[in-house]
């Protein structure tokens, strides 16, 4: 532990800045100053000029309306804030299970490894953009009737539940968990391929040795890949977590609509950065538990 | 032999096959059947397209929407190769460039002594809270800054320093680079430099092929955002939303462009991860 503190001694300063000095060049330049910018914007009234947006600063006024004379805003904030702790371990632990089982040997792994990515390529790819293009209400609609047509055909889950003549209340949460399902399994496609990529880097000895010494398969899960895995499941939750929060949300959703189509960015960047305020505690919270948890104990 | 026992290790019983199975191809459903229903979608004829509801198969096969793309495409006054150009420069000189920025910077931040580097990681993980879209305005103002507005340049410098990346392989050279074996490198008389490219990247790599295919599929996917005017600039996702724009009678022509637009990821999917089964088995530094 003290070692990894440390670093290697070879890593001279001035290769360690040479190294890092491009990426932080540019993190600075398209990041931090935007950032930067948006909490200006946000502690002032801004106002549209001829040569962009201008800033007049007037304190943290429009936190305070928000936080304070605003009746529905702090309960909608941590609304969005709790309302991932549902998916999470769902979206965790399903492309833990998939990435175990892609990773084995088995005839078309490719095919299906493919497979699971596709939700990728198609949702934050190539269509979404199209999607996203506001223009293309039609292709969107085709699309969406489409799918939807299909789990109503040929899948037809709603049918075969209302058959089961549950009672109402069962059958409207296996509804919902149902519709859950598809956006839980389209989300794992980059958690699966990490998981996989991490799965790749367990040496082979670690399995022989737990085989010579008797160790069962769950044993071998428990004791070695997921303690080899801590590292890389720490990655998935905060990718995971991250893009729950901000590229999902329709809490964000909200305030960008009002960025982009109604030119407001004082209130707007105001309530971004309280959201983001309150995800940053969030994220903190739960990665500091999983450090203090579970990377303590594996090492 | 040895390399099939590390498989086998999931599934020793028929049963939990069946079961592994089961799972796979009941989620794989999910998954692909939407993809399979823009593939037929791009081959239906006008009439079967304005069928409703929906149909999901395709009854008589036409290439006809495949055939038109082109001709849509004459309309926007920029041959369509200048799209392809555009997208496929941008997208590989970007993700190249990204490669190499975040590899170098999460050696660094992985293993060296620099001071502050733990504050800056946590100040960069923060930064990640920040998608394109919110910081969209601010954004513009510095390109405009830099007088990039209106080059390919505004599509490729701002995806170079990507946070993501740096976090990716940053958390891999952790778990999968250890100190000894560097320090065994110095002793043996290998500069910084060789580290780099001899020890750290084929180490990582499938850290970093996992990275290409991320990066390579949501630039392929990147659209101008007001940042991009002139039209011979613009990028085949561009293209895509103007076709669509043309409303139902053109969704068979742009479900096609959009089959066709998938091809490359799902391309450069099976090269990355071909490349991550190589690397298990040639890399034998591990652990």
């Amino acid at each position: 532990m003290k070692r990894r503190k440390r670093g290697i001694e070879s890593l001279k300063r001035r290769y360690g800045i040479m190294f890092v000095a491009p990426w932080v060049l540019g993190i600075v330049l398209f990041v931090i100053i935007p950032i930067f910018t948006t909490f200006i914007y946000s502690i002032s009234n801004v106002v549209i000029g001829p040569a962009g947006p201008e800033a007049h600063i007037v304190g943290f006024s429009h936190y305070y309306s928000y936080l304070v004379k605003n009746a529905t805003f702090v309960d909608q904030l941590v609304a969005s804030l709790t309302s991932i702790f549902t998916s999470l371990p769902i979206i965790i632990s399903l492309s833990l299970i998939l990435a175990l089982i892609l990773n084995q040997e088995f005839k078309g792994r490719m095919l299906m490894r493919g497979i699971f990515f596709l939700p990728v390529i198609i949702s934050s790819g190539v269509v979404m953009s199209v999607l996203n293009g506001g223009t293309a209400t039609d292709i969107s609609s085709t699309l969406s009737a489409g799918t939807s047509s299909v789990y109503s055909q040929s899948l037809n889950f709603t049918e075969i539940l209302a058959r089961l003549n549950l009672p109402t209340e069962a059958n409207e949460l296996m509804q919902n968990y149902l519709a859950d399902t598809f956006n839980l399994i389209w989300s794992c496609g980059v958690q699966t391929l990490l998981f996989i990529a991490g799965l790749q880097t367990i040496p082979d000895q670690l399995y022989e040795v737990g085989k010579v010494e008797g160790a069962t398969a769950w044993e071998s899960f428990w004791f070695i890949t997921i303690p080899m895995l801590s590292r890389v499941l720490l990655l998935v939750l905060f990718y995971t977590m991250v893009e729950l929060f901000v590229e999902n949300s329709v809490f964000v959703n909200k305030i960008l609509e009002d960025m982009r189509w109604h030119n407001i960015y004082d209130t707007t960047s105001a309530r971004l950065w309280m959201y983001f305020a309150g995800v940053g505690i969030v994220i903190g919270i739960v990665m500091l538990l999983y450090k203090k948890l579970v990377l303590k104990r594996v090492g | 032999m040895q390399k099939r026992s590390q498989y086998k290790r999931y599934t020793r019983s028929k049963a939990g096959n069946v079961m592994y199975f089961i799972i796979l191809i009941a989620a794989g459903l999910f998954t692909s059947l939407p993809l399979i229903y823009c593939i037929c979608t791009a081959f239906k004829p006008l009439d079967e397209l304005l069928v409703f509801p929906p149909r999901f198969l395709v009854h008589r096969p036409t290439i006809e929407n495949f055939v038109q793309i082109p001709n849509l495409v004459d309309k926007l006054g920029v041959p369509l190769s200048r799209y392809i150009f555009n997208s496929l420069f941008i997208t590989v000189v970007a993700t190249v460039l990204h490669i190499f920025v975040a590899s170098m910077a999460a050696f660094v931040l992985s293993k060296s002594n620099l001071r502050f580097k733990k504050l800056i990681f946590i100040f960069v993980q923060l930064s990640l809270l920040y998608n394109a879209y919110t910081l969209a305005v601010p954004q513009y103002l510095i390109f405009s800054k830099m007088e990039i507005i209106d080059t390919i340049w505004v599509y490729i410098l701002p995806a170079i320093p990507s946070t993501t990346g740096v976090f990716l392989i940053k958390q891999y050279m952790d778990s999968s680079v250890p100190d000894t074996l560097l320090e065994a490198a110095r002793i043996d008389g290998a500069g910084v430099f060789k580290m780099y490219t001899s020890i750290i990247m084929p180490i990582i790599k499938p850290a970093w092929m996992t990275l290409l295919l991320l990066s390579f599929q949501s630039l392929w996917a990147v659209t101008p955002t007001g940042t991009v005017f002139s039209e011979k600039l613009k990028t085949l996702p561009y293209v895509l939303s103007s076709i669509t724009a043309g409303g139902m009678a053109r969704a068979g022509s742009a479900m096609a462009a959009t089959v066709l637009m998938m091809i490359p990821p799902i391309f450069i999917f099976f090269i990355s991860q071909s490349n991550v089964m190589e690397t298990m088995s040639s890399a034998g530094m591990k652990g």
